[in-house]
């Protein structure tokens, strides 16, 4: 007999800003679609994110960065996560991006680039999806 | 380097949760291998410290090179399901330690956050390799209770301010720890909170703080039989212990080595009496009764449509008076039995 299989995430502020509204926002609107969402807290490194991630054994990691550093941390995350086994675990990405970076990040291995402003509706219903199709 | 393998770990924990493909294999062969591995139980309410304690605890364990496994539990939302699972980012240095693996669960609807599956994760840590485990639950108070089945030491939680020496003595916080801490030692009250603490014990245990001869014979004795059956009875042999009252700042790491090797005195001294068995073999019972109300209930229920008629005409007659749930019960059991007896179940 198999449970429901709820959608684990985590949610992450990497990099040096300190501002998290917006991570608390999706988290919020990640709970309210029935998901079990684990926030990392400020400031974590990709080391400590993609631990978190595997031991928590979330589907998918939410990273929020407004400090512009997004193509290095991003890119170490995917490197990090598949270097341990991990490569099936979603990264999706938000916070201050501009356009042009985004071809470069899903070069880089991230499935999603979800710009400032965007509904959170949205992103629950791409987090939701990811299950379905994998 | 660690014994353990985090992927592995996690992933194991997952299959169980969901009780996915493999999970009863998996769960049979831990009880099978009988590797029970101490659980330190942390309960208090919220914004107690516990996850900063754990933290401390933790990566205290960790550098006497055990291997740790953290259970942190927060509460699922009753109307979507979800959970926001924020115990882990208080453990910054727990998270960090090469000894210790952290793991966040939500309660998914079970009261206090605990059920026979954080017994079965439990034992699959153990077999595992895992030395210890750290339980940290809801935080509801009351609603704490089963952290006393789930774990092999209590430690109860409690902060300067937060009530006066009655509510200190309300049920349920007094009869489920093996030791009480007071945190936030630095905020003023915190005497005061370990007092009121010592004052309610004081009607309960004679005695000292941790192990106890028996008590000459005339001491009055309080305690109902569930704190005699974790602590021994004061009149008898070998005697019994009185949970200590600690002061502690999990902020600033004071007083953790105490903490820790209190805990470890006590898990000896519950070893050494055969308490610890008998808090193992309680668990078990109680694993087995769930076992058997969930798997009756799936047999019950479980013949399909048919099953599915009777219950809804039940209901609709339960609902229009002409039953009661107990008689309605009574009938579905019979249509049941009736069923196993003609070889239709």
């Amino acid at each position: 007999m198999t449970e429901d299989h709820k959608i684990r995430v985590l949610i992450a502020k990497v990099g040096l800003d300190g501002h998290d509204v917006g991570a608390r926002l999706v988290a919020r609107g990640l709970l309210d679609a029935g998901m079990e969402v684990i926030y990392s807290g400020l400031r974590r490194t990709p080391e400590q994110v993609v631990r978190a991630a595997i031991e928590e054994d979330v589907d998918l990691i939410g990273v929020s960065i407004l400090s512009g550093a997004h193509i290095a941390h991003l890119s170490k995350i995917r490197r990090l996560l598949d270097e341990q086994g991990a490569g099936d675990i979603r990264l999706i990405a938000g916070g201050v991006i501009p356009q042009e970076d985004i071809a470069t990040l899903e070069q880089a291995g991230v499935s999603r680039v979800f710009v400032s402003g965007t509904p959170v509706s949205d992103i629950a219903d791409y987090v939701a999806r990811i299950k379905a199709c994998v | 380097m660690a014994a353990f393998d985090i992927r592995r770990t996690a992933q194991v924990i997952s299959a169980i949760e969901n009780r996915s493909e493999g999970a009863d294999a998996i769960i049979r062969d831990a009880y099978r291998g009988a590797h029970h591995v101490p659980v330190v139980g942390i309960t208090g309410p919220p914004g107690a410290g516990k996850s900063t304690l754990i933290d401390r605890l933790a990566v205290h364990w960790g550098e006497a090179n055990e291997q740790v496994a953290v259970l942190a539990v927060d509460p699922s939302s009753a109307f979507t399901g979800g959970a926001l699972l924020g115990d882990r980012l208080r453990m910054d240095r727990a998270a960090a330690h090469p000894n210790v693996f952290v793991r966040s669960f939500a309660s998914r609807g079970q009261l206090g956050g605990l059920s026979s599956t954080t017994i079965d994760i439990v034992m699959v840590l153990g077999s595992l390799g895992f030395d210890r485990v750290l339980l940290e639950t809801v935080g509801a108070g009351q609603a704490d209770l089963s952290v006393g089945m789930a774990a092999d030491v209590v430690m109860v939680m409690a902060v300067p301010g937060l009530g006066d020496r009655v509510q200190a003595a309300k049920a349920g916080i007094l009869e489920i720890g093996d030791l009480y801490v007071v945190n936030k030692s630095d905020l003023p009250g915190a005497a005061t909170a370990a007092g009121h603490l010592e004052a309610n014990l004081d009607l309960v245990y004679p005695g000292a703080a941790g192990r106890n001869s028996p008590a000459a014979a005339g001491t009055s004795v309080g305690g109902n039989r569930e704190q005699h059956r974790r602590h021994g009875h004061p009149a008898y042999a070998p005697g019994y212990w009185r949970p200590p009252v600690l002061s502690i700042s999990a902020h600033e790491g004071s007083g953790i080595s105490e903490l820790a090797a209190a805990a470890d005195d006590f898990l000896a001294w519950s070893r050494e009496t055969g308490r610890y068995g008998d808090r193992v073999s309680e668990r078990l019972r109680a694993q087995i009764l769930g076992a058997i109300e969930g798997r009756l209930m799936q047999l019950c229920l479980a013949a399909g449509r048919q099953r599915d008629l009777e219950l809804a005409a039940l209901v609709a007659e339960v609902a229009s008076g002409g039953a009661s749930p107990d008689e309605a019960a009574e009938r579905l059991i019979e249509q049941w039995m009736a069923a196993i007896r003609g070889g239709r179940a």
